[in-house]
C-alpha cells in the first residue's frame, strides 16, 4: 500500500511548522523574564539598548513639561541621529506638547532647538544650563528656558 | 492604570465583530462555521467602522464611539442586503475527513505556536519600532482630535510619519484610546498574537472548503508557526503587518474556495481585501493582484456578470481609498500615496544588489525556512501544481515579489531600505505559498480519487 501523493508536501508543512514553532519557543526569554510585567514595551525587543531607556526616560519627563507647552529634546553629548530619533520618540511620548526636534533627518536644527520653552537633556548634564532647572532624573535633566526663540522656519 | 486601560483598550475592540455581524449573519456564511465567522465578522466590523471614521472626518463630525459602531453596522447590514436572502443549491458542506493523528500535531502545533507568540508579545521582545515613529503617535494624536487631524498630519516637522499612509490601523488604535481613555503601548502589542488567533481560528474552516480538514489543519499551522515566528524575529508587533497579513491571507482562502457564480464569498473576499487596502500601502498591489487573478480564472459568462464581481472584489477597496484620498485632497494634505519617484524612473543597475540584499534578509529571518519549506512543498505536489487553485495564490505571490522588487529599484541603492523592510514585507509571499501547495495538493488528492 502506497502513501497517496498529497502526504510527502503535507507532511513537508506540517514538520516546516514543528520546526518553526519549536525556534519560536527558544527564542523566547527566560521563563521569568515572560511573567514579569516589562517596564517598557521593548524590554527584550532588537533595539531594546536604544528605545527602551528612551521609552521609561520620557514617560517619567511628561510630568515635568505642561500640556500645551513647546519642548525639544536631546542627548550630551550631542549627535544629529540621536536627537533626530528622540524627537521622534518625544512625539510619541509626550502627548499634548509641542515637540520640537533638535536634529532632524540627520542634522541639527538650532533654529526649531532654541524656540523650545522646555529642553529636555538625556544623559550628562549640559556644560551650559538652558534655563532653569526644573527636574532631574537618573537618566537626564529637564529645563525651562527664561525666553525662548520665535518659532524656527520648519516649526511654524 | 495602564494594565486596567490596557484591558479596556483590546475589550473595545469586540466591538469590531459586533458590527460585522449583520453581514456575516447571512446564512450563506455558515460553510465557513462559527469561529470563521466571528473573524471575518471582527475583520468586516473593522473595515466598516474605518470607513466610517473617515467620512465623518469628511463631514467634520468629531467620532463618538457609540454612533460610529451603529452607522459601521448599518453599512455591514447595507452590505448583507446585496446578497440573496436564500443561496439555492448551496448545502453546508462539512469539512471533508478526520483530522487524524496528522491533523491533531497539526492543531498542537497551532496552540504551540499561538503562545510562542503571546510570550513573545507578553515580553515585550517582539515590538516593532515603527510602533513609536508613527503607528501610536498617529493614534494618539487621532484620539486627542477625535479625527484624522489635519493640523497634526499636515505639520511639516511629521513628514515622517507617513502622513497619506492608510488609516486603519491607527484609526482602531485611537477608537481602542477613546474608548479606554488612555493609549496603553502594550495593547497594540497584544494585537500581535491576537490576529495570529484569529488566522489560527478562521483558517481552517475556510481551507476545508477545497481541502480535506487534516490538510487545511496542516497549511494553518504553517502559516500561523511562520507568521509568528517571523513576527518575533521581525519585530512586527504593534505594527500593520499583522491585521495585513491577516486580511489579505482570509481573502485568498476565501477565494480559493469560492463556488463559482455564488455573490457572496467573492463580496466577502472583497470586504477583505479592502481591510487590506485600507490597512498598508502594500494592499494596494495585493487587491488588484489578487482581484484581477480571480477574474481571470473564474470569468462569467458575459460583461455584466463580470462587471458585478468586479464590484463586489474591488468596491470596498474603492470606496475607502476613494475616501482617504478625498480627504487628503480637501485638506490638502496629499493626492495620493508618497513615493520613492516618477514611476519609471527604476536603477537598473540596482537590480543585482536588491536581490542579493531581499535574498540575505529573507535568509537572515530562520535560515529562509519560512519560504524555502512551502516552495519545496508545492513543487512537490505533483499535477496539482498545474490547478487553477495552486496557480492563484503563486500567481499572486510573483505579482508582490515583483512589484516589491520594482519599489526597491527606484533607489540607487536599496540596501538600508531592503533591511528595514523585505523580510516583513515579503512574509505574505510565505503564506500564499503555502496557500498554493495546499492547492496544489488538494487537486493532485482530487485527480488521484477521480482516477480510482
Amino acid at each position: 500500500m502506497s502513501a497517496p501523493r498529497g502526504s510527502a508536501p503535507i507532511g513537508l508543512l506540517l514538520a516546516g511548522a514543528a520546526a518553526l514553532a519549536a525556534w519560536s519557543v527558544a527564542r523566547l526569554p527566560p521563563p521569568a523574564e515572560i511573567l514579569r510585567a516589562p517596564e517598557t514595551p521593548y524590554e527584550h525587543s532588537d533595539v531594546r539598548y536604544t528605545a527602551g531607556p528612551t521609552f521609561l526616560f520620557l514617560t517619567r519627563v511628561g510630568p515635568f513639561v505642561p500640556r500645551g507647552a513647546t519642548v525639544t529634546i536631546y542627548e550630551e553629548p550631542r549627535d544629529p541621529g540621536r536627537d533626530g530619533n528622540l524627537f521622534e520618540a518625544g512625539v510619541a511620548l509626550l502627548p499634548g506638547r509641542r515637540v520640537l526636534p533638535a536634529a532632524q533627518w540627520g542634522a541639527f536644527t538650532p533654529e526649531d532647538e532654541a524656540a523650545a520653552e522646555y529642553v529636555v537633556i538625556q544623559g550628562t548634564g549640559p556644560a551650559v544650563p538652558p534655563g532653569r532647572l526644573v527636574g532631574a532624573l537618573e537618566k537626564g535633566t529637564i529645563w525651562r528656558r527664561h525666553r525662548p526663540s520665535p518659532l524656527g522656519s520648519t516649526s511654524r | 492604570m495602564e494594565m486596567r486601560s490596557g484591558f479596556f483598550w483590546l475589550a473595545s475592540l469586540l466591538a469590531f465583530p459586533v458590527a460585522g455581524a449583520p453581514l456575516l449573519l447571512h446564512p450563506s456564511f455558515r460553510r465557513y462555521g462559527a469561529s470563521a465567522r466571528a473573524v471575518f465578522a471582527g475583520a468586516a466590523g473593522a473595515f466598516a467602522i474605518t470607513l466610517v471614521l473617515v467620512l465623518a472626518t469628511l463631514a467634520g463630525w468629531p467620532w463618538r464611539l457609540l454612533p460610529v459602531v451603529l452607522v459601521g453596522t448599518a453599512l455591514c447590514l447595507l452590505l448583507r442586503l446585496v446578497l440573496p436572502p436564500v443561496v439555492p443549491g448551496n448545502p453546508v458542506r462539512s469539512a471533508g475527513g478526520t483530522p487524524g493523528p496528522v491533523g491533531w500535531s497539526a492543531l498542537a502545533i497551532i496552540v504551540l505556536a499561538l503562545a510562542a507568540a503571546t510570550a513573545a508579545a507578553a515580553s515585550a521582545s517582539a515590538t516593532s519600532p515603527d510602533l513609536l515613529l508613527f503607528w501610536g503617535p498617529k493614534a494618539e494624536a487621532f484620539s486627542a482630535a477625535r479625527g484624522f487631524d489635519p493640523e497634526y498630519l499636515g505639520d511639516p516637522l511629521h513628514r515622517y510619519q507617513h502622513v497619506s499612509y492608510p488609516p486603519l490601523v491607527p484609526a482602531v488604535y485611537a477608537f481602542g484610546a477613546i474608548a479606554a481613555g488612555r493609549f496603553p503601548w502594550m495593547g497594540p502589542v497584544a494585537t500581535f498574537p491576537l490576529l495570529l488567533a484569529a488566522l489560527a481560528l478562521a483558517l481552517p474552516g475556510t481551507l476545508a472548503r477545497f481541502a480535506s480538514r487534516r490538510d487545511a489543519l496542516v497549511a494553518t499551522a504553517m502559516i500561523v508557526a511562520s507568521a509568528g515566528f517571523l513576527g518575533d524575529s521581525l519585530d512586527i508587533a504593534g505594527n500593520a503587518d499583522p491585521a495585513l497579513l491577516l486580511f489579505e491571507i482570509l481573502a485568498i482562502a476565501v477565494l480559493m474556495g469560492a463556488p463559482k457564480g455564488e455573490p457572496a464569498p467573492e463580496l466577502l473576499a472583497g470586504v477583505l481585501l479592502g481591510a487590506a487596502a485600507a490597512a498598508k500601502v502594500e494592499g494596494l498591489p495585493f487587491v488588484l493582484a489578487a482581484g484581477s487573478f480571480h477574474l481571470l480564472r473564474r470569468g462569467g459568462p458575459g460583461l455584466v456578470s463580470t462587471v458585478g464581481r468586479g464590484v463586489r472584489l474591488f468596491g470596498p477597496s474603492a470606496a475607502f481609498l476613494g475616501a482617504w484620498f478625498a480627504f487628503g485632497a480637501m485638506r490638502g494634505l496629499f493626492r495620493g500615496y508618497e513615493s520613492y519617484g516618477p514611476l519609471l524612473e527604476i536603477h537598473g543597475s540596482a537590480l543585482p544588489v536588491a536581490l542579493r540584499t531581499i535574498a540575505t534578509s529573507l535568509a537572515s529571518a530562520g535560515w529562509a525556512l519560512a519560504w524555502t519549506i512551502p516552495l519545496a512543498a508545492l513543487l512537490m505536489a505533483g499535477r496539482g501544481v498545474r490547478s487553477s487553485n495552486a496557480i492563484f495564490p503563486a500567481a499572486v505571490a510573483a505579482t508582490l515579489g515583483v512589484f516589491f522588487l520594482f519599489t526597491y529599484i527606484h533607489l540607487a541603492d536599496p540596501t538600508l531600505l531592503i533591511g528595514w523592510s523585505a523580510g516583513r514585507i515579503f512574509m505574505i509571499v510565505s503564506c500564499l505559498l503555502v496557500l498554493a501547495a495546499l492547492g496544489a495538493t488538494s487537486a493532485s488528492a482530487s485527480d488521484e480519487r477521480r482516477s480510482g
